[in-house]
């Protein structure tokens, strides 16, 4: 960061030099607008140690709106005893030895919104019977969320994505919308999630937007969300924005003095799921990420990871498996604070971020943290593609 | 009236920038948490000496970016008791949160003398700290990201750590950055050597009780390397870090960005989707309603831990104004009157509430949401800012303004706003939200609160409304043009020589000339 001094108008020819150059594009993902897909793209879940709160909003303030929601467990399993793992240190038992597999399950529900109806749940009870709100059943307050259940999620631990596709209440797809005499698209869902932890009696909450896709023109209303153009036909046929051509992640390097308390450092975690999903054929294909790492110093550092269906590791963990060494760790980097990159070569990627402050800096120990939404940058030329049953 | 100190070629730059607009570079139509933007606001900044904020701001862009930024104060103090307060709400029983106006303490009304008053009363309570701004400016190199500690600042030597920076610095070698040092401790007619802050010796601004204590939002925009006016370029994002002193606590949220089109090259920028982003008609989020216990925390702590409480969780919202006024620092703060919606689990609107903003406001949503849960965990809450004219520009002795001045007072013409008066919309508001989760320990005060921060949902873009009659609009020419400080008929403004013509009028954000500090 520099201070400057002022300058006069002899800067003007370079002032209109730099006047003339045209803003940045910018994406057109959202995490603070209404949208037609809403992504969560971290739920974790422990039982006695952790969960996540998922709040859904309808913006719509007079008409119903219904979601249909699709939960991937995203959790590894050990190949020789079944047990979810992080790695395959994970997985040693005795003399024998198992992979470290990652896994993709999906599970998918329906969810009804009244106006103006708050609706939460948590990971680990899912909502159903009578938390429901308002089920219109005998003697209930209100109705409006028949056909609602949203199942508790399958494992613990858990880690994984969820995706709510605004659809119609009876087809549980898109509604055929921007056509020549039909209604226009809709864009009303937005939510949010709060990581709950528990450490030594200390709750730790972090909080961070869904981030959405809105819609883009006419939905032909089939089982195929077209995000931007995916097979350069033309613009013409997305039915949804695209995902960002870039991620950009604001960040303390890991292993940083915490510049307030100068004895915490800091750690961030980065979630990433890919924006093409084939919920048919239960599959995802894999997206590489190129991190371009830039520190104070305008030093550039880059690396790259394969995304299959999750990618959920720490900073400095993305490219080694020895933090020490890694190029978002400070020692390596130099400064405190970083930015970060990300673009996704064989797909778009959607991602949130967490930032811990810890009193060791392998973050072992007491910690609290936060969560925060990406930004991005520009959309992506080539298309994405959800796929629904 | 403010004098656009602008260059002569900055004119027939503006007919250029014209032109781009026809390329591609019209301002879309949302303010935004997650892209990058040509101005940026942090709305809730704190460093009060139990919690200090982490700026962090990047430079998104290929090209050197030129930011030049302003804390504004948010902080008054109650009147009977001095207590810090951002809202009258704050002040229940110790009068109101007195701002830089005086006000009758009897009704707290606006008041410019006693004769303004009922009989008897008083004209007073003057905070002349509250809204008060103070700006300073740094370069980013392309790509760069910085991060400084609110509370200290951080120099220009980037080997130095973020915080702790400002100590002193005997031979004035190190370019200083000290932008939490917004209060000086000298009093500038007896300056103690023993109080006094050596970083910030010009000591214009005394400290209330219990400075430096600064809670306030911070706006950064991004301007051309002359620093005579913006550089739309949508280049630079940023977060903020609110950390609890003493605990590894932290909430984090994104700065709410607004993406620049065609800047016109003057200090005045227009929120109306064609200079800068229009900001939204309203703001919407779930929160915990009062007194209702988090089932996530209920579910993993023991019972006994939630046995006193019930483990609730409290909602901050600190809203601030779409429209800002850094040219006339000593006037009338931006004012909106805010609008509270409830809405519950079951459909209903279980309240509505109202709230005078200030140029900056941190409410505690308990204090709006007095009545029972009745079975609702969660409430959706939607904030609009009400009514429709506020006077921009006018002065009449009635008026309680600063020589007179109107700016600020409710109108629905310029009639209302005395002479030379500009009636326009009411400002637009921008805002986070902060939840607190508790637990028995922590309202024991053994161990702190958890605290998570929040981007909102905004939802609808402004629209304008025509100068003088209010009536809606979309474009200037769909309105009677005026000059800014004389009224004269204009279509655009170059015919006001040196003021500004109000169409359609948006919210506006009025920049100081810092080029020549």
């Amino acid at each position: 960061m520099l201070t400057i001094k002022r300058v006069g108008l002899a800067g003007g020819a370079a002032a209109l030099s730099v006047l003339l150059a045209s803003p940045q594009a910018q994406a057109a993902t959202v995490a603070d607008i209404g949208a037609a897909i809403v992504v969560w793209p971290k739920i974790v879940a422990e039982t006695g140690v952790s969960d996540t709160t998922i709040q859904l909003m309808n913006l719509d303030r007079t008409s119903q709106t219904a979601a249909h929601c699709f939960y991937v467990n995203a959790n590894s399993h050990c190949t020789n005893s079944g047990d979810v793992c992080t790695s395959s240190l994970d997985c040693v038992d005795g003399e024998f030895r198992g992979a470290c597999i990652p896994g993709w399950v999906e599970t998918n529900f329906d969810i009804i919104l009244t106006p103006n109806q708050p609706l939460a749940w948590n990971a680990l009870d899912g909502l159903g019977g009578s938390d429901i709100p308002c089920p219109g059943t005998f003697g209930s307050r209100c109705s409006g969320n028949q056909g609602t259940r949203v199942p508790p999620i399958t494992e613990s631990p858990f880690i994984g994505e969820l995706k709510c596709i605004q659809v119609d209440r009876i087809t549980r797809l898109p509604a055929e919308c921007g056509g020549g005499g039909q209604a226009a698209c809709e864009n009303d869902l937005a939510g949010s999630a709060t990581i709950t932890h528990i450490s030594d009696g200390q709750v730790d909450p972090k909080t961070y937007n869904a981030v959405g896709l809105r819609t883009a023109g006419a939905n032909d209303g089939d089982g195929a969300l077209n995000l931007g153009d995916p097979d350069g036909t033309g613009p013409e046929i997305a039915e949804y924005e695209p995902c960002a051509e870039v991620l950009i992640l604001n960040h303390l390097f890991d292993g940083a003095e915490d510049p307030i308390s100068e004895s915490y450092s800091a750690s961030s975690e980065l979630t990433l799921v890919p924006c093409t999903e084939d919920f048919v054929s239960q599959s995802t294909p894999p997206v590489t990420a190129q991190f371009l790492v830039y520190n104070e110093f305008e030093q550039r550092f880059s690396t790259s990871r394969t995304v299959r269906c999750l990618l959920d590791s720490k900073l400095s963990r993305i490219d080694t498996s020895q933090p020490d060494r890694s190029i978002f760790n400070a020692s390596v980097a130099g400064t405190v604070a970083g930015q970060t990159r990300i673009r996704g070569v064989g797909g778009g990627l959607l991602g949130a971020a967490l930032v811990s402050f810890c009193t060791t800096s392998d973050c072992d120990s007491l910690k609290a943290g936060a969560a925060y939404n990406l930004n991005g940058f520009a959309d992506r030329s080539e298309g994405d593609v959800i796929r629904i049953p | 009236m403010r004098v656009q100190k602008r260059k002569a070629w900055l004119t027939g730059l503006a007919a250029v920038l014209a032109a781009i607009a026809l390329t591609g570079g019209q301002a879309g139509a949302d303010v935004a948490s997650d892209k990058a933007g040509s101005v940026i606001i942090f709305p809730k900044v704190i460093a009060d000496g139990t919690r200090d904020t982490l700026i962090s701001l990047t430079n998104t862009w290929n090209s050197t970016a030129f930011v030049h930024c302003e804390y504004r104060q948010g902080l008054g103090t109650c009147l009977l008791n001095g207590a810090p307060c951002s809202t009258d709400t704050d002040c229940i029983g110790q009068g109101f949160c007195q701002g830089p106006l005086p006000r009758c303490l009897s009704n707290g009304r606006r008041c410019r003398t006693v004769d303004d008053c009922p009989s008897g009363d008083i004209c007073g309570g003057v905070d002349d700290l509250r809204c008060r701004t103070a700006n300073f400016d740094l370069v980013l190199t392309r790509q760069q990201p910085t991060i400084w500690r609110v509370s200290t600042g951080r120099v220009l030597d980037l080997t130095a750590d973020p915080d702790g920076s400002c100590d002193p610095d005997p031979d004035g070698s190190l370019q200083q950055v000290c932008p939490g040092f917004f209060f000086s401790l000298c009093d500038p007619e007896n300056p103690d050597p023993d109080t006094c802050d050596p970083l910030n010796p010009s000591g214009r601004v005394l400290p209330p009780p219990g400075s430096p204590s600064f809670q306030g939002e911070l706006r950064c925009f991004q301007f051309a390397q002359d620093m005579e006016g913006m550089n739309p370029q949508d280049a630079i994002k940023g977060e903020a870090i609110i950390e609890t002193l003493d605990s590894p606590q932290i909430s984090k949220y994104n700065s709410i960005n607004i993406e620049g089109g065609t800047d016109s090259g003057d200090l005045v920028l227009k929120l109306n989707n064609v200079e800068y982003n229009a900001c939204p008609t309203e703001l919407e989020f779930t929160n915990h309603a009062v007194g209702a216990g988090d089932p996530v925390v209920n579910s993993l702590l023991p019972a006994a831990d939630c046995a006193v409480t019930g483990c609730p969780v409290r909602t901050e919202i600190t809203v601030v104004p779409c429209s800002s006024d850094y040219e006339h620092e000593e006037g009338v703060p931006e004012t909106a009157a805010l609008n509270f919606e409830f809405f519950d689990e079951f459909e209903a609107l279980r309240a509505s509430r109202g709230v005078e903003l200030q140029c900056w406001a941190n409410l505690d949503l308990d204090d709006l949401t007095d009545f029972a849960p009745n079975g609702t965990t969660y409430l959706k809450t939607r904030v609009t800012s009400q009514g429709t004219g506020r006077c921009r520009a006018g002065s009449d002795p009635s008026c309680t303004g600063p020589n007179g001045s109107c700016k600020g007072n409710v109108c629905a013409s310029d009639a209302d706003c005395g002479a030379g008066g500009a009636c326009g919309p009411v400002s637009g508001i921008l805002a986070v939200v902060e939840e607190f989760f508790q637990t028995d320990a922590s309202e024991e005060g053994s161990a702190p609160e958890g605290s998570a921060a929040a981007n909102v949902y905004m939802v609808g873009t402004r629209q304008g409304r025509c100068r003088d009659t209010l009536a809606t609009c979309t474009s200037d020419s769909t309105c009677t043009g005026k000059c800014r400080d004389d009224g004269s008929a204009c279509t655009s403004d170059a015919g006001c020589g040196g003021s500004i013509c109000d169409g359609c009028l948006f919210d506006e954000i009025i920049l100081n000339d810092v080029s020549t500090d």
